[in-house]
């Protein structure tokens, strides 16, 4: 049993924790409840969680609040769940810390696959490691290698910049703002084309069929992920 | 002076001219040493001239030619120069045609009254057509007043935003009395703009209370800074504080400043009582609407919904059930059917609540530089199933510049389209998403189906709220999603139409702005 990853849920509505948690467990993780942001941070901190299910609506905190409380003293991968309408707060909530997001209604097949990806690389975020293989693309952190399929891939100093800071967080949600920064710097943080363009021209060196992009995906209006393998 | 176009240089020009002239007024002490110096010349003329006529002339003839150009002096000049003038004759009278001849001498009795003939009437003239010039001046400033408040007041009949307003009229107002000035508006409903004041001083805040307190003019010259504040009176209450800091006390006067500057605040209330109104006019206009098109909807759509959901539960309530004998297939069955029916109803919901915003002008797009391939992408995977996804070809240009859009709008119009070309056409065949540049500037994108098209005579209604053509099934939606495909494109600037595939089917047409691109990507 305690092989099982274990997945804290902490929504407010009672229909929808309830239908989470049977489709968790079905899924073989084993689950745990809370009805608010109060009892939330209580059983994280006592029972250690390996995932947070996280609703933003919440009655009593601010989600995007409790994201950073958990940050502050655990690297337990969060993701967090959101009306359509609250796209800002969820994109605060994923500058805050939180590695991914759902926008309600969705399907319980985009959640599980959420599910898996943050549960697979949440590892990655605490060691950095010198290169990145997953039997396609290969990214050398130190020489700034990069070679697809054992063929080198010449990119320029941005174009690698970019896919280096996604490729060294796999599945996560970075935003736009924290991969402007970190590319191009502060002063450029809302300059959103440069993202287009350089994407644009990544997913022309590295994807298969540039249009339909299978590692360099969008998380339409918040930011990009890279998806290391299905 | 970097209003630009907000207003005519009619006024700006009439403007330029008003401070010259204001200025003119110190006869006095501006100009003054040019026009005493006129004195030698006119002398010296008149010397000259009598010396000509000495030959004919009797003495009585020189003190005229000398009076000559001691009224021609006195005509134009203020008593001062013209009184110098007269001296300066009656010495040059004396000393060239009293003998003894080249030299000052003692004046006889006779000599003393030309003298005194000479000052009187250069006094007189003088003094009358000072007068005059008085009057002139006086004239002149009321209408360098006029025009000073005319230029102000339609300067802000041209300010169309209440946060425009304030600046706008700090720039005018600091140009017109030469003064640092401060706007401060109220913006609640009641109470002193303290938080609008953005004061550091003390007293000049100190100032600006009691000002507001006694809703009239305070000034204390001893205040640093913003010294003179008076208010804002509204018809009915007080709508904001206006601070000024003159740099010259003295110009500040000269036109008249106190009065002017009670006559400009006066128009600046009634602009900023305008902005108010008219504000909560559109306001509730735009409620009203809304409210009108939500229920309307609302009536029109509840059948819709009912539909659905009317499915789900019969279904879901048939699943539940714990005495019957399905099967793990039928029950499969029923549960794909709720399924498909939430997407439905989801989908129908999007619609409604796009369509309520996009109408109401509610929704403010979040337009950001979009790549039209990321779009085409993220709506794909947006439809409810897989296997439309795969009939869909996309043939976008190799080097598209993004376009400026509100991401998620037009992802739902190309959703509309593509779910709309899916339900019409048969399963295998193809739908196809061409991107090209458009003849305007911006990008045009085609859905192209080739199913059976859309009637030429339907080709514009199929755009209207809840219609359904002729050929579509019940199944169909509420008659929104072209609708809203419409109003997505229209809210940004684009255009949309309805148009026959070549060899049969249906191709809607749609543009979009670029994005204009800022900044250079260096990347070395």
């Amino acid at each position: 049993m305690s092989l099982q990853p274990l997945i804290l849920t902490i929504e407010d509505e009672t229909a929808m924790r309830r239908t989470l948690c049977v489709a968790l467990r079905d899924q073989g993780y084993a689950t745990l409840e809370a009805t608010t942001a109060e009892d939330g941070l209580y059983q994280a901190s006592l029972r250690a969680p390996n995932l947070v299910l996280l609703d933003l609506g919440l009655p009593d905190r601010d989600g995007v609040e409790v994201t950073r409380i958990l940050r502050r003293t655990q690297q337990v991968p969060i993701i967090v769940i959101s009306a359509r309408e609250a796209e800002a707060e969820q994109v605060e909530a994923l500058d805050a810390g939180a590695n991914d997001y759902v926008t309600k209604p969705f399907r319980e097949a985009e959640l599980m696959a959420r599910v898996r990806a943050a549960l697979r690389y949440a590892p990655h975020i605490a060691k950095p490691s010198e290169s990145f293989f997953n039997g396609r693309l290969r990214v050398d952190f130190m020489t700034h290698e990069v070679s697809l399929d054992g063929q080198k891939v010449v990119l320029t100093s941005k174009q690698y910049k970019l896919l280096a800071v996604l490729v060294r967080q796999p599945g996560r949600v970075i935003t736009y703002r924290t991969l402007l920064r970190e590319v191009w710097g502060p002063s450029r943080v809302s300059e959103v084309h440069y993202l287009r363009v350089f994407m644009k021209q990544l997913r022309d060196k590295l994807e298969k069929d540039p249009t339909r992009p299978e590692m360099l995906l969008t998380a339409q209006r918040v930011g990009y992920r890279f998806k290391p393998n299905d | 002076m970097d209003q630009g176009a907000s207003h005519s240089p009619v006024a700006r020009r009439q403007e330029r001219r008003v401070w010259p002239r204001i200025d003119r007024r110190g006869w006095l002490t501006t100009a003054p040493l040019t026009h005493y110096a006129l004195a030698l010349p006119v002398a010296a003329a008149s010397s000259l001239i009598c010396q000509m006529i000495t030959r004919w002339a009797q003495l009585a003839d020189f003190v005229i030619v000398y009076l000559l150009g001691v009224v021609a002096i006195a005509a134009r000049c203020a008593p001062g120069p013209s009184l110098f003038a007269a001296v300066i004759s009656v010495l040059s009278f004396d000393f060239f045609f009293i003998p003894p001849y080249g030299e000052l001498s003692w004046p006889d009795a006779g000599s003393v009254l030309t003298f005194v003939g000479m000052v009187v009437v250069a006094g007189v003239i003088s003094g009358l057509n000072q007068g005059l010039r008085k009057e002139r001046e006086t004239a002149r400033r009321s209408e360098a007043f006029a025009n000073a408040l005319y230029g102000f007041s339609r300067a802000l009949s041209e300010v169309h935003s209440l946060q425009q307003l304030s600046s706008f009229a700090e720039r005018r107002l600091a140009k017109l009395f030469d003064a640092r000035v401060h706007v401060a508006l109220q913006s609640g409903q009641s109470g002193l703009p303290t938080d609008e004041l953005g004061l550091d001083s003390e007293d000049e805040r100190k100032l600006a209370l009691a000002a507001w307190k006694k809703g009239e003019l305070v000034h204390n010259p001893a205040v640093s800074g913003l010294n003179l504040w008076l208010t804002l009176n509204g018809a009915h209450r007080l709508v904001g504080l206006l601070g000024l800091a003159p740099r010259s006390a003295k110009r500040f006067a000269d036109i008249g400043g106190q009065q002017l500057l009670l006559s400009c605040a006066s128009q600046l209330a009634g602009a900023v009582e305008r902005l108010l109104l008219s504000g909560a006019t559109q306001r509730a206009e735009l409620q009203a609407e809304t409210e009108r098109t939500r229920s309307s909807l609302l009536a029109a759509v509840s059948h819709d919904l009912r539909n659905p959901l009317a499915a789900i539960l019969t279904a879901a309530s048939t699943a539940a059930r714990s005495d019957s004998q399905l099967t793990d297939d039928v029950r499969r069955d029923l549960m794909c059917t709720i399924m498909d029916e939430s997407e439905r109803l989801n989908r129908l919901v999007a619609n409604l609540l796009s369509m309520t915003k996009l109408e109401s002008g509610e929704l403010a797009l979040q337009r950001l530089p979009e790549d039209m391939g990321e779009l085409i992408d993220s709506s794909i995977r947006g439809l409810s199933s897989a296997s439309a996804a795969a009939r869909i070809r996309v043939s976008l240009p190799s080097e598209l510049p993004p376009v400026d859009v509100d991401a998620v709008l037009v992802e739902q119009v190309l959703i509309n389209l593509l779910e709309n070309a899916v339900r019409h056409c048969a399963a295998d065949a193809p739908i196809e998403i061409d991107v090209s540049d458009a003849s305007d500037g911006g990008v045009l994108v085609r859905v192209i189906d080739h199913g059976p098209g859309i009637r030429l005579e339907e080709r514009q209604k199929v755009f209207e709220k809840f219609f359904r053509g002729s050929g579509s099934k019940r199944d169909g939606g509420a008659g929104l999603g072209l609708t809203i495909c419409r109003a997505a494109v229209v809210a940004h600037r684009g255009r949309i139409r309805a148009l026959e595939t070549p060899g049969g089917g249906a191709t809607i047409e749609f543009t979009l702005p670029r994005a204009t691109l800022t900044g250079e990507m260096e990347d070395e």
